[in-house]
């Protein structure tokens, strides 16, 4: 496996074209390939079973799901540095991804340069749209917690804007703005936490703060907000209306893909950066979808060793909008995400009573 | 309060019959039979319901022939013995297979008895059109004293009336699986009522290959068309879906051609198949693939999933997820599937292998398996149901000396 390092000396994550990308990406996937074959069992057996084998291989996306029901890592255990669970609110099993120190290091090095291209070489005060428990309470709010101790390292003077009970802190945030008024921070929070307990608490307040050298990173679905009929523009439009914040970013990223995350341009559309790429496939026939065509998002990513997680098939819907050629400049395919997909209907005749 | 509403007959808002007992019918008496078979009348002429083939096939089964034959058969079975209704029947229908409670209620009411269904409220289209053909009917002067006969409704499953009509029910009959007959069977029933409860069950089909191997591209083709109608229908979940295929004499040429033929009917077929219904499959093979010894075949799309494997795999089908996937093993002697098959097993559907042959079979002793069939007709309703004769079940003897 020859080291990724050479990609992190690239100077932004958005510099290569469609073949410089596929010609620099493709070996690295490769060595994933034959490094997860050797040294994971469970994605040998998978890899042995489809048909074509080892010479299909690279057609082979392993659902996400897959990281619920198993143990799948090719590190032994001696090696794992952390394991990172997803969400387990609803669900009873949480997805578990192991992480060695090479993993641990590449993530956080993808991390800091996609996210220096939005913010710069420095780190800026970081106002939190959370409590402070959150980050405390592991069982619970484990992907909230995670994303916050991610972009934790991007902040300094980390300030959090919600108290214990979800108030508005009026007092926090007031100190923060007088500090930090005519300087860059970083404003971060899930997208629904930022709508439900930063936006609507202000507007029910009648209230407006200042911050406009702030940029908001924020993400975690927008299923919640779907609900109460709140898009992507409204939300921008609210926040610039209410906290003066002109940038607004969402990004998309998963606990199975950690580092590689996919953050809005200010064109509205998310970006693949150079260590990863999007693919949009119809799982009817696990064949790629032409451009501007929806279907499930699968993702690659150069970054893990410690997992077979190079290549995966997510459970979100997607369009990718076009490669190289987004009016922000940016090189490489950009795409929208329109949530999850549709639970399976319950059909047949087991157990139709219990689960009403 | 109770939150309960009343959707057969129409007409009622209060639902005090409920709890009313009402006197028995004759089994199979002349007003019963008269109004099965205008309900099949109704079904098959009606041009909104021919796109549903599982009405149908219901309306085929309530014809008056077909309803004068159970009557033979029932009368021949009982010669010589008194046979009357149970009294109130209490049936709790599944939510998908939207034609079960139809002949659950349909057998219970030529019984003679006094019924009540309890609807699920995730019932699809087809109920509520067969809900309105009731309705129709109840509503024609010939057939309004059938209405305390034939109650439906529709409550919330954690309501004190699914305890209120179970302490009222002479017989109650439980379908949709294990884990709803274990929350319904602990709300009691009186000491002199039974309950008939219908488990999870798998299916499977038995091809003799060589038989396959010498039919006509028209031929298979017809084979594969039955094959798809009862593992495709109802999103291959209902209890008598195949979900393994088991070869008798086979070889990879004959079993690559069946396949074939399989997806060309596919494609053919109204599957409702969803992109979540292959990510389940997928999530299926490959744990599967990463627990046991299995290789997954190609096919055309994934529509079709055939995974290979041996006889101590082929039937792990407890998380099996339907929408087409089919375990495929083969064996030499129907003998090597004895062993296996347990109380799980419901149907098994078959083609080449001659009836006598798996009756020599079965009568060799085994612990499951209710019902064979030929290939295409594993959906099909029988009075005979889990190996249980509805028409015994749900009447009662008494004993003249």
């Amino acid at each position: 496996m020859k080291s990724i390092e050479d990609i992190f000396q690239l100077d932004s994550p958005y510099l290569l074209t469609k073949d410089q990308k596929k010609k620099m990406l493709d070996p690295y996937l490769h060595d994933l390939d034959n490094l997860h074959y050797e040294k994971c069992i469970s994605y040998r057996k998978i890899v042995d079973a489809i048909p074509g084998g080892r010479n299909k291989q690279s057609d082979l996306y392993l659902p996400v799901r897959l990281f619920k029901n198993f143990d799948l890592r090719s590190i032994s255990s001696d090696q794992i540095l952390k394991t990172l669970t997803s969400s387990g609110t609803t669900s009873q099993q949480v997805s578990k991804i192991y992480i060695d120190k090479i993993t641990a290091i590449n993530q956080t090095k993808a991390l800091v340069k996609i996210m220096q291209h939005y913010i710069g070489k420095n780190r800026l005060p970081m106002l939190i749209i959370d409590h402070p428990n959150v980050i405390k309470d592991r069982t619970l709010f484990s992907a909230r917690g995670a994303g916050i101790r991610g972009l934790w390292t991007f902040g300094r003077n980390h300030t959090y804007a919600l108290d214990n009970e979800m108030n508005v802190d009026d007092d926090a945030i007031d100190a923060f703005i007088e500090k930090f008024k005519h300087q860059k921070s970083i404003i971060f929070g899930f997208t629904f936490m930022i709508w439900k307990y930063f936006i609507q608490e202000l507007e029910k307040q009648g209230r407006t703060i200042d911050l406009c050298n702030s940029i908001v990173f924020h993400s975690g679905g927008w299923k919640k907000l779907q609900d109460d009929a709140v898009d992507n523009e409204t939300f921008k439009s609210k926040v610039k209306q209410l906290t003066e914040v002109s940038h607004v970013h969402n990004f998309y990223g998963m606990v199975e893909q950690v580092g590689t995350i996919y953050v809005e341009c200010e064109k509205g559309y998310l970006h693949a950066p150079i260590f990863s790429d999007v693919k949009i496939l119809d799982p009817a026939t696990m064949k790629e979808r032409p451009h501007k065509q929806s279907g499930v998002i699968a993702v690659e990513s150069i970054l893990p060793v410690s997992y077979p997680g190079h290549r995966l098939l997510t459970e979100d819907l997607g369009t990718v909008m076009g490669e190289d050629d987004c009016e922000c400049g940016k090189k490489g395919k950009y795409f929208l995400i329109h949530g999850r997909l549709k639970k399976a209907e319950i059909r047949g005749c087991s157990d139709t009573y219990a689960v009403e | 309060m109770m939150n309960i509403q009343m959707l057969v007959p129409k007409q009622t808002i209060e639902h005090k019959n409920l709890f009313k007992k009402f006197r028995t019918l004759a089994p199979f008496s002349d007003g019963v039979i008269e109004f099965v078979s205008a309900f099949s009348s109704k079904i098959l002429v009606d041009q909104a319901l021919k796109k549903y083939p599982e009405l149908i096939a219901l309306g085929f089964w309530m014809r008056k022939s077909s309803i004068r034959h159970y009557k033979e058969i029932f009368e021949s079975k009982n010669e010589g013995r008194i046979k009357l209704a149970r009294g109130t029947v209490f049936h709790i229908a599944p939510s998908n297979v939207d034609t079960i409670f139809i002949y659950s209620l349909f057998i219970s009411l030529l019984m003679g008895n006094a019924n009540i269904v309890r609807i699920s409220q995730h019932s699809g289209k087809q109920t509520e059109l067969l809900i309105t053909v009731l309705n129709e009917l109840l509503g024609e002067s010939q057939f309004a004293h059938l209405q305390n006969y034939i109650q439906l409704v529709s409550f919330d499953h954690d309501s004190e009336i699914l305890t209120k009509l179970s302490a009222s029910c002479d017989a109650r009959v439980i379908w949709g699986g294990d884990e709803t007959i274990a929350l319904i069977t602990r709300v009691p029933i009186p000491p002199k009522a039974i309950d008939i409860k219908f488990a999870n069950k798998y299916s499977f089909t038995l091809l003799n290959g060589k038989s396959i191997a010498v039919l006509t591209n028209d031929e298979r083709n017809i084979l594969a068309k039955k094959f798809v109608n009862d593992s495709y229908s109802f999103g291959q979940m209902a209890c008598s879906s195949p979900r393994a295929v088991i070869w008798i004499e086979s070889n990879a040429i004959v079993r690559k051609q069946f396949w074939e033929a399989v997806e060309r009917q596919i494609d053919r077929f109204d599957h409702n198949l969803h992109d979540v219904d292959f990510i389940n499959k997928l999530v299926f093979e490959y744990g599967l693939a990463i627990e046991k010894d299995i290789k997954i075949c190609a096919t055309g799309s994934n529509k079709l999933s055939v995974l290979w494997t041996d006889l101590n795999t082929v039937f792990d089908l407890d998380a099996h997820c339907g929408s087409g996937l089919f375990l495929e093993s083969k064996i030499t002697s129907l003998h090597e599937l004895s062993s296996l098959l347990t109380k799980d097993f419901q149907t098994v559907s078959y083609y080449g292998i001659e009836k006598e042959q798996l009756i020599d079979w079965i009568s060799s002793g085994l612990n499951g398996i209710d019902r064979l069939v030929p290939v295409g007709q594993a959906l099909d309703f029988y009075p005979v149901w889990d190996g249980f004769d509805l028409s015994e079940f749900l009447t009662r003897e008494v004993t003249v000396l």
